[in-house]
């Protein structure tokens, strides 16, 4: 029989990967015996920008008893059904990444299929008008999804555009109000042992000495504890991943707050636009070996709308991945991990990936070595297939400049290469059983940039014209009659601050897209 | 894609023209299957997975059709024989019956397999069987079919069917003609791989071709790909199989070990199955690793698929025959055949065949090894065996701490898997820190409702007669 061994755990950091994480262990960890200490500094500042989201954080906000409308307050979130990436693959292509499906399977056979099979044979409207979770970003509407898995209104899924610095305030405050202890300070040397090489303490400024038996690392791109100290080894991506540093800005809004992110390609990189219920907030990621910084800063001038409410803020970054997130007594979580630009808004998904695997594999005994292991086997594996899919958005592109003929000419992957020759040949899409990005993401890059397959599903091809024209051609006609019934996103956001928005009853899943999945 | 061509008159030769001549099309390519070859052989009795309710519905077979037609017997797991020296008159006592389903509930965040993992340790002896309604059910032969509700304690199971080979065969037969599949009865002789793609020569020195070829016929795979023999993860041959009237009725089939041996007696309706697995005799020579597990190392290439005793040979106590051809189709329903195929699609289809296979080979591997930790002596032969390193570390770590990996691919839930390895006795080491937020009497309080919610639902089911 065992309790745990584990009696102290000190988290370093508090960005949203440390109050998450120390949230959770708040929640799930904490007993009188175990103590959750969180170290932070305020002169080391977090990245804390306005942060995009996907739906698996209604399921961590759940599973901390977070009430939704309380939290979308306090974060100043607004709803978000997807993105919208417009002159990624060419210079004029526009398309939605929805979190919803499109269209729906017929006699087993997926819906892209269908689409493509009439797409050959008439004019039919192209693939995103399929998806309810698109035609409602594109007309700016909102409604909670339905229960009932029947009705095409539950084939969507939602997330949130936040103030990552006021989530994790209110996290802190929920922490602290479940027992965590949080310490101003900052560390200034550890201690390992000499035997083992576990870290033994944290050494602050103030000469107090933070002794631990777990620690978590959430000290963001330093890895002050797994890199520094434990030396484990980053593996770089940016061979494939070549952006490099990001300007941010936030800005006044100008119009409407629409439900979804923008992502807009720009000559070297891209530009993202986050809507708050306050603020816009604005950023411009690229590779400085394209564009110097002042090229970058006045892109993202001429890309922002709104008044800007401050100096554009710049940021370094590498793509990768510490070799090992877990090493020794210590996990990483969040950037001191690793990191992907957040074109996808996986930023905050990785994150409480770490903390559930930690969750799930925190040790039980004095033996960590098979804890570590799984742990490691699986954050790799989820960091590895979003980065796959990360990258295939630069690769799949027409453009013109010099950066686009790179990252369209550059070798990818093996598992990616692989991924877009299946679909080549016939339209299917490799799917796993555990991974964050499932075949209507997939669908909706390789259309949205211009990656059409050489072929379809053969039983497709036997299907008559006029049993399959009809089938596609009415879907996005009815699903744009169903949202012009639906309010617009401002004024659900309105009756959410007036108290009059209708709680959502549907309870979140760890899914992207709707109810079906 | 004109036409597709299927060799062979077993099970997985109809359940592919079944499987093609259902697929929706308004002008369908046309089916033929090449009867004229000597059967594998296929055992006489099924009893499949639930998901091969899967495969019902695909071919349109409502479960009524498929019991009046198969005269298909209800079942709802395995039962495994927990003493060494299996005999099967010994009776239902000192068995685990390893259901479809769930034991016990979880209780909030805490898992109920922790739960059970701490009453382990704390010497808290409960009958597994009598924590899952499938388990006591079937061990009392009561059945009720599951419920849709998902509140119900009736929705904690699945069920699946046992029932006579030949039965199924004639029920896709019909199907298969219904649907306009073409039988043609001339002997094979061979399976050419000609420049344009593969032929069958019949023994009249004609030939015939196809689109799309499926073959289910060992014999004539022989000439064709590689088989991967996994003899050095399950040692055993088939050593004997008998058939008798049925002497009982039987929810689950039956599984025992002895010396090296294991067998598995299936029931259907006044019928009963043992087939018997050991070693073989003397070594066997390269000629005769067809008898082991084995696959072939190519399932599918350009316009040809290997199905069924062609594909795949598995002595395993979780899963039959009809499961493995199942999961191939399966697959093959998202990466269909087209004309011609593309090597990418060939290439994932056989990797996420030839996965999820050596989960099941791993799986089956599991039962034996920790069988013979139980009781030692038992099946002394797996001690020097080789092991998947994904197997051993799905091991390890249930051993460590009752949880297991995430692998891709896997057929048996896993769910099934931490309940199989329980039941067969592993005792993790440790138990998640969780479970102590409950006392020791909370507990035994949370054991005693749910053994008497079991024992009160099973009452109320009627006798499986």
């Amino acid at each position: 029989m065992n309790k745990s061994t584990i009696k102290k755990i000190v988290i370093l950091g508090g960005g949203t990967a440390g109050w998450m994480t120390a949230a959770a262990l708040s929640r799930f960890v904490k007993t009188e015996a175990t103590e959750i200490i969180l170290v932070e500094s305020a002169a080391i500042g977090t990245v804390g920008v306005g942060e995009a989201t996907i739906p698996h954080i209604r399921v961590f906000n759940d599973m901390l008893g977070i009430d939704e409308d309380e939290f979308m307050r306090s974060t100043r979130a607004t709803y978000k059904l997807g993105i919208r990436f417009d002159g990624w693959g060419s210079e004029s292509s526009d398309y939605f990444h929805p979190f919803g499906d499109h269209g729906f399977p017929i006699k087993g056979i997926p819906f892209h299929h269908y689409w493509l099979r009439a797409r050959k044979l008439a004019e039919v409207e192209t693939f995103d008008r399929y998806s309810l979770a698109n035609v409602m970003a594109a007309s700016e509407r909102f409604i909670y999804p339905s229960a009932n898995q029947n009705s095409v209104e539950s084939t969507f899924s939602y997330a949130y555009h936040l103030d990552a610095g006021a989530y994790a305030r209110f996290l802190r405050d929920y922490s602290e109000a479940c027992g965590v202890q949080r310490i101003e300070g900052e560390v200034v040397s550890v201690t390992l042992n000499q035997d083992t090489g576990f870290i033994q303490s944290l050494n602050l400024g103030d000469g107090k000495i933070l002794a631990g038996d777990f620690f978590i690392d959430c000290s963001g791109f330093r890895a002050r504890l797994l890199g520094q100290e434990l030396k484990v080894p980053f593996t770089s991506w940016n061979r494939w991943l070549p952006c490099d540093r990001a300007f941010a800005m936030p800005s006044e809004l100008t119009a409407d707050i629409r439900p979804y992110t923008r992502s807009s390609a720009k000559s070297a990189g891209w530009c993202w636009q986050i809507p708050l219920q306050h603020r816009m907030g604005n950023g411009h990621v690229f590779c400085s070996s394209f564009c110097t910084d002042q090229q970058a800063v006045d892109i993202l001038l001429t890309h922002v709308q709104g008044k800007p409410l401050a100096d554009p803020r710049r940021i370094d970054f590498e793509a990768g991945m510490r070799y090992h997130a877990w090493e020794k007594n210590c996990v990483a979580i969040g950037l001191a991990s690793g990191f992907l630009e957040p074109l996808e808004s996986t930023s905050i998904y990785l994150i409480q990936v770490g903390i559930y695997k930690l969750l799930e594999l925190l040790p039980i005994s004095s033996d960590f070595e098979l804890d570590a292991k799984e742990f490691n086997r699986m954050v790799s594996d989820e960091y590895e297939k979003i980065r796959d899919f990360i990258i295939l958005h630069y690769h799949l592109n027409n453009r013109a400049e010099g950066f686009w003929q790179q990252t369209a000419t550059m070798n990818i992957p093996d598992s990616l290469q692989h991924k877009m020759e299946v679909f080549k040949e016939s339209a299917s899409v490799v799917e796993y059983d555990a991974g964050l990005f499932m075949p209507p993401s997939w669908l909706a890059v390789y259309f949205g940039q211009g990656l059409f397959p050489e072929k379809i599903d053969s039983r497709i091809e036997q299907i008559s014209t006029h049993e399959l024209l009809p089938l596609v051609q009415k879907i996005p006609e009815h699903l744009r009659h169903l949202v012009k019934k639906m309010p617009s996103h401002t004024a659900a956001l309105h009756a959410l601050s007036s108290g009059k928005m209708a709680t959502n009853s549907v309870k979140p899943r760890m899914s992207l897209y709707g109810g079906a999945r | 894609m004109k036409s597709i061509g299927i060799i062979g008159n077993d099970m997985a030769a109809w359940m592919a023209a079944a499987f093609f001549a259902v697929q929706p099309a308004s002008h369908r390519p046309s089916i033929s299957i090449f009867t004229g070859v000597s059967s594998a052989g296929d055992s006489l009795i099924q009893n499949p997975m639930p998901d091969f309710s899967g495969f019902l519905s695909l071919i349109g077979v409502s479960d009524q059709q498929f019991i009046s037609a198969c005269a298909a017997t209800p079942t709802l797991g395995t039962c495994y024989h927990n003493f060494p020296h299996y005999e099967p008159t010994l009776g239902p006592d000192n068995c685990f019956y390893h259901s479809w389903g769930e034991y016990g509930s979880p209780l909030g965040a805490i898992e109920f397999h922790q739960l059970n993992i701490r009453a382990m340790h704390e010497s808290m002896a409960y009958d597994l069987n009598d924590l899952s309604v499938a388990a006591l059910a079937a061990q009392k032969n009561r059945f009720m079919p599951p419920s849709q509700d998902p509140r119900s304690i009736r929705a904690t199971y699945e069920t699946s069917y046992s029932f006579q080979t030949k039965n199924y065969i004639q029920l896709l037969q019909q199907i298969c003609r219904s649907l306009a599949v073409q039988e043609d009865s001339r002997p094979v002789e061979k399976l050419l791989n000609h420049s344009e793609g593969y032929v069958i020569e019949f023994a009249s020195g004609e030939h015939a071709g196809a689109d799309f070829l499926v073959n289910t016929c060992p014999v004539l795979r022989h000439q064709i790909t590689p088989y991967n023999s996994w003899q050095e993860f399950i040692p055993f041959t088939q050593v004997t199989r008998k058939n008798t009237a049925q002497a009982q009725q039987r929810l689950v089939s039956d599984v025992g070990f002895d010396h090296n041996l294991w067998r598995i007696t299936r029931y259907a309706t006044a019928l009963q199955e043992t087939t018997c697995y050991g070693l073989p005799d003397e070594s066997v020579g390269e000629e005769s690793a067809d008898l082991f597990s084995g696959c072939v190392a190519n399932p599918r290439a350009h316009q040809l698929l290997h199905l069924g005793r062609a594909l795949i040979n598995l002595h395993s106590p979780l899963v039959c025959e009809v499961d493995l051809i199942w999961v191939a189709l399966r697959i093959l329903q998202q990466f269909y055949p087209a004309c011609p195929d593309g090597p990418s699609v060939v290439s994932e289809y056989n990797q996420r065949l030839i996965a999820a296979y050596e989960n099941l080979r791993d799986l089956s591997q599991a039962v034996f090894i920790q069988t013979e930790r139980k009781f030692p002596g038992t099946l002394t032969v797996i001690n020097h065996c080789k092991i998947s390193s994904p197997l051993q570390h799905k091991l390890d770590l249930f051993a460590h701490r009752g949880k297991l990996p995430a692998y891709e691919n896997e057929v048996y839930k896993r769910q099934w898997q931490l309940w199989l390895l329980l039941g067969l006795g592993v005792v993790p080491s440790n138990v998640e820190s969780i479970t102590f937020h409950l006392s020791q009497a909370e507990m035994r309080n949370v054991f005693d409702r749910i053994k008497a919610a079991v024992t009160a639902e099973v009452e109320t089911w009627p006798s499986v007669k």
